[in-house]
């Protein structure tokens, strides 16, 4: 590690919030990972336990449709985190991850977090808080994402669907009574 | 909470480990309470300060998106829910409503803080708890977005019977989740008992909208 990715490491955001000593300690336990462009950093389906934070780069995310085609949902880049549900609970990989960039990670595997909550649940509570509140703020892109999704594709709908044109008619008038506004049907 | 009480707790899928003395310290932190069938726990875009875990029975989790109600998914025993307002008190980002009869443990946001604060080992607990959850969320609503994604750049369209729910069970991954058909549903039985000139929960997201990157997604 040069000393500008160790200064990057240390303005991680997993590292705000803590005191020198606890920076310094939580450093310990995150191993460094250098991952060339091009090569895949972990596919959909195999086992992991390890959380992934970026110090460097940007990481290609990959999700298997339904059908098993590859559809990709887009980029992640440095200061971000992968690899938190298995991380958490042991499992299968929910998406392939390519580096789309030569790429630096810190690896910190569910065994030493287990240390880290026995031997400094401090770190462990920020850490925990740090996933969480990312986690939050990601399902929220996500859901709005999927909301302008449906909203830019889905026309035929409405014209298409007596029950759903039912529905949204319903809806219409109950947002229209509540809200004073009146919504397109 | 009585002996009967904590016995429930004991035998719940998310506690089942934890160790006799942390279960009592959460007994005596939390409340339960009881809803019919029918009964409206959270309003999608409402200010929430509570989470809860599913004692008995089942909650439907639902949002308004375009204007169509969708069931995003069903929390049966053991389940955690509306947790996002422990971790940044922001709307609540769906609707809750009891599917049956249900009994759930109640945890406010104060109860949380105060517990964290404390460095309870309890409070790592449920702390790791409301983690897992919040990352399942993400991984089944990733899930959702590149199964709509997909079918919407192959088709330039997206019909009823595309926009599906991938209903996911703990485990399971994108390929083996099963498809469900949008819910072309009514409005929660009460919804006509909101007061008048307040804002329904069927808007929009309120929260911030600071990246608009699709990538934003779990990867586990």
């Amino acid at each position: 590690m040069t000393p500008e990715l160790e200064a990057q490491i240390q303005a991680l955001p997993i590292m705000v919030g803590l005191s020198a000593d606890q920076q310094r300690e939580l450093r310990r336990w995150l191993r460094p990972i250098h991952v060339a462009a091009g090569e895949v950093i972990f596919r959909q389906g195999e086992r992991g336990a390890a959380l992934l934070l970026i110090v460097d780069g940007i990481i290609r995310i990959d999700v298997a449709e339904p059908n098993g085609d590859p559809q990709s949902v887009g980029n992640i880049k440095s200061g971000d985190m992968l690899g938190e549900i298995a991380f958490l609970e042991p499992g299968p990989r929910s998406a392939t991850a390519t580096a789309a960039s030569d790429v630096v990670l810190l690896e910190f595997t569910n065994t030493d977090f287990e240390l880290v909550q026995r031997r400094s649940p401090a770190i462990a509570t920020r850490v925990l808080a740090w996933m969480t509140s990312t986690t939050a703020r990601r399902l929220r892109n996500v859901n709005r994402d999927l909301e302008r999704t449906i909203a830019a594709y889905a026309e035929p709908l409405a014209a298409g669907a007596q029950e759903v044109r039912a529905s949204t008619s319903a809806l219409a008038r109950f947002w229209a009574r509540i809200s004073g506004a009146v919504q397109a049907d | 909470m009585n002996q009967f009480e904590i016995n429930q707790l004991r035998s719940n899928p998310a506690l089942v480990d934890w160790p006799e003395s942390e279960l009592t310290v959460l007994a005596d932190a939390v409340t339960t309470e009881r809803y019919q069938q029918g009964a409206v726990l959270a309003r999608e875009g409402r200010p929430g300060a509570c989470c809860w875990l599913v004692l008995e029975g089942q909650l439907e989790i639902v949002r308004s998106i375009s204007g169509h109600r969708m069931e995003i998914a069903r929390a049966n025993l053991g389940d955690l829910v509306g947790q996002l307002s422990l971790v940044d008190g922001s709307p609540r980002s769906a609707s809750v409503i009891a599917a049956t009869d249900v009994q759930v443990l109640v945890m406010t946001r104060d109860v949380f803080n105060s517990l964290l604060a404390s460095h309870a080992p309890v409070a790592l607990r449920f702390q790791r708890q409301v983690a897992i959850t919040g990352a399942r969320q993400l991984r089944r609503a990733s899930e959702q977005l590149a199964a709509v994604l997909g079918t919407a750049r192959r088709k330039g369209k997206l019909e009823p019977t595309d926009l599906y729910t991938v209903r996911t069970r703990r485990a399971s991954t994108v390929a083996s989740g099963r498809l469900i058909a949008l819910v072309p549903g009514s409005l929660p039985a009460n919804a006509d008992t909101l007061p008048e000139g307040q804002s329904g929960g069927f808007g929009p997201d309120q929260g911030p909208a600071e990246d608009t990157d699709p990538a934003k997604v779990v990867v586990s």
